[in-house]
């Protein structure tokens, strides 16, 4: 199994934030994590990461227990995330930014680097080719010297896209890759995603709000609810799924 | 002529100390408080190899460096994963404890009195090559990935940490390196003066370290070296004005941080670009029309 997770549990105080979740995640699929506002849903994206430690379960990837090892060492592992609130790092132009999640892979370390030599400028010459391939995957190269703070929202999120395939990874996960793009744009992101797991080889796990996207693009979708997971389908199942109705349709007479 | 000539020794040997708090404060964020207890480190250490132990110049120095890259290890374990806050007032705590060590053994240091009786090894054309060697070194390792992910971990650490930068060991890294070249310059200081006292290495010395980066522009190496001569020999140079002289100095400080929020130079860098044909990224990029975000 590629992803599996067991019974995973977080709690923030008296609040279990996510309890008992279990998901599978097989080779070239595009998951959906979908349910209302505050379901759980970021924090078990979150502690797929490694940004959260789970209280309770088990994350095991390409058969090995990834739950308590740190960011960056999930990250060398192959999982490669973007986030709800875009996080670019906006000092740094749209090429730097990619670069970042490059740079471990090269064999260097700091004394040799702080000497100079043509190891070292070769291993950068590397990253700069791996991160311009990178960023011509999702049609930015042009934008490479520009700095994230003066793109639009939705080529940031693009970015960010780019940045998070930066260290190869065999697993994706996009904290709601749709937020805030017009239609238009959603319609081209989707068609990129399909493309990348072609390409790529990769899997994509994602969240998403709107019912519509979700339904359209993934394979299999986990619904969760105050933490719990409600159902697990296909678009088709879940569509017609009562207890996802009630969940959705309940949210907005709760609103009403 | 010969007043000139020391008070740019001062300034070069002043400038590779503040070079450790480019890399750790400008580049990577990290405030600490207590940087220049790694200059008295190096300085002391490098003394007391040669006065009491009777060591040849070179391996004292080398040591003293030794010794403070050491205690950065064991002290950065302790205290990299706090808090920015935190982190700033555990080194704040850390240099002041080292200033009472020093003052309080007296019959090791010298105490309060300063220990007296180096010999004046270090010489003019040592302290210009140093500087120029030590440039040169964080100017390589300001335009690597290794410059690039410090300044991506101080914009966003957690960002960095899902990028698979293992940002602990990047931070641990610069604060030895930072206390590597404040204790060669504490070395070079004591065998220029040939003397040292504790209070010329207290929790000022750090905080003026850092205004001097910020003034010359946090990205910027080439403002760091300008913010640190310019600062370093201000003082001197303000000196016909004796009693308004600290006061210019602020001044000075207030009027181009409030003109110029990211320094003096931004992240603008003297490069040799033209004169090589190559251009790279890091170093050349005009950081001018940069905000601070």
């Amino acid at each position: 199994m590629f992803l599996k997770v067991k019974n995973l549990t977080k709690r923030f105080g008296g609040l279990v934030a996510v309890d008992n979740f279990s998901m599978e995640v097989t080779r070239r699929q595009i998951t959906g994590l979908i349910g209302p506002n505050g379901a759980g849903k970021t924090t078990v994206l979150n502690m797929l990461s490694g940004l959260y430690r789970p209280d309770g379960g088990s994350i095991v990837f390409e058969d090995r227990e990834i739950s308590g090892k740190r960011p960056f060492e999930i990250a060398r592992m192959g999982v490669g995330r973007t986030f709800q609130n875009i996080r670019l790092f906006n000092e740094l132009n749209v090429l730097e930014n990619v670069k970042i999640a490059h740079g471990w892979r090269s064999r260097d370390n700091l004394l040799l680097t702080m000497i100079g030599g043509t190891r070292v400028s070769r291993a950068e010459k590397e990253i700069t080719r791996k991160a311009e391939e990178c960023l011509e995957r999702l049609d930015l190269l042009r934008l490479k010297n520009e700095y994230p703070g003066n793109l639009p929202y939705g080529t940031q999120r693009r970015v960010e896209i780019a940045r998070a395939l930066g260290s190869d990874p065999k697993l994706l996960l996009l904290d709601e890759p749709a937020a805030g793009l017009n239609p238009n744009e959603v319609h081209e992101l989707m068609a990129t995603l399909r493309k990348l797991v072609e390409d790529l080889d990769i899997s994509i796990v994602l969240i998403e709000h709107r019912m519509e996207i979700v339904l359209n693009l993934c394979e299999w979708i986990f619904v969760l609810d105050f933490g719990k997971k409600i159902a697990e389908g296909t678009p088709k199942q879940i569509r017609e799924n009562p207890a996802v109705i009630a969940a959705y349709l309940g949210e907005e007479s709760r609103d009403a | 002529m010969e007043y000139y000539t020391s008070v740019l020794m001062f300034g070069a040997i002043s400038t590779i100390g503040t070079l450790g708090t480019f890399v750790l404060t400008g580049l990577t964020g990290l405030f600490s408080l207590g940087q220049a207890a790694f200059m008295a480190i190096g300085a002391y250490s490098a003394a007391m190899g040669v006065v009491r132990y009777n060591l040849p110049f070179a391996p004292a120095v080398i040591l003293s460096v030794g010794i403070a890259v050491g205690l950065a290890y064991i002290i950065g374990y302790a205290t990299l994963n706090l808090r920015q806050d935190y982190f700033a007032l555990s080194t704040f705590g850390f240099g002041e404890a080292v200033r009472a060590v020093l003052t309080t053994s007296v019959q090791l240091t010298g105490g309060a009195l300063g220990m007296t009786g180096i010999p004046k090894l270090t010489t003019g054309p040592l302290v210009v090559i140093s500087l120029v060697v030590v440039v040169w070194l964080i100017r390589n390792v300001r335009v690597s990935r290794f410059g690039r992910e410090c300044v991506a971990l101080r914009l966003d650490e957690t960002a960095a940490q899902a990028m698979g930068v293992d940002v602990f060991w990047r931070k641990m890294q610069v604060f030895m390196l930072g206390a590597a070249l404040s204790a060669y310059a504490g070395a070079l200081l004591a065998f220029y003066t040939s003397y040292a006292e504790p209070n010329m290495f207290g929790w000022m010395r750090s905080v003026e370290w850092i205004i001097m980066v910020f003034l010359g522009g946090r990205d910027s190496l080439t403002g760091a070296l300008l913010g640190s001569f310019v600062l370093n020999t201000a003082p001197e140079v303000l000196r016909f004005a004796s009693q308004m002289r600290t006061a210019i100095y602020c001044i000075l400080i207030l009027v181009t941080l409030n003109l110029r929020p990211r320094g003096l130079l931004g992240a603008w860098e003297l490069s040799f670009s033209g004169i090589f044909g190559q251009r790279r990224s890091a170093v050349t990029r005009g950081g001018g029309s940069q905000h601070v975000s």
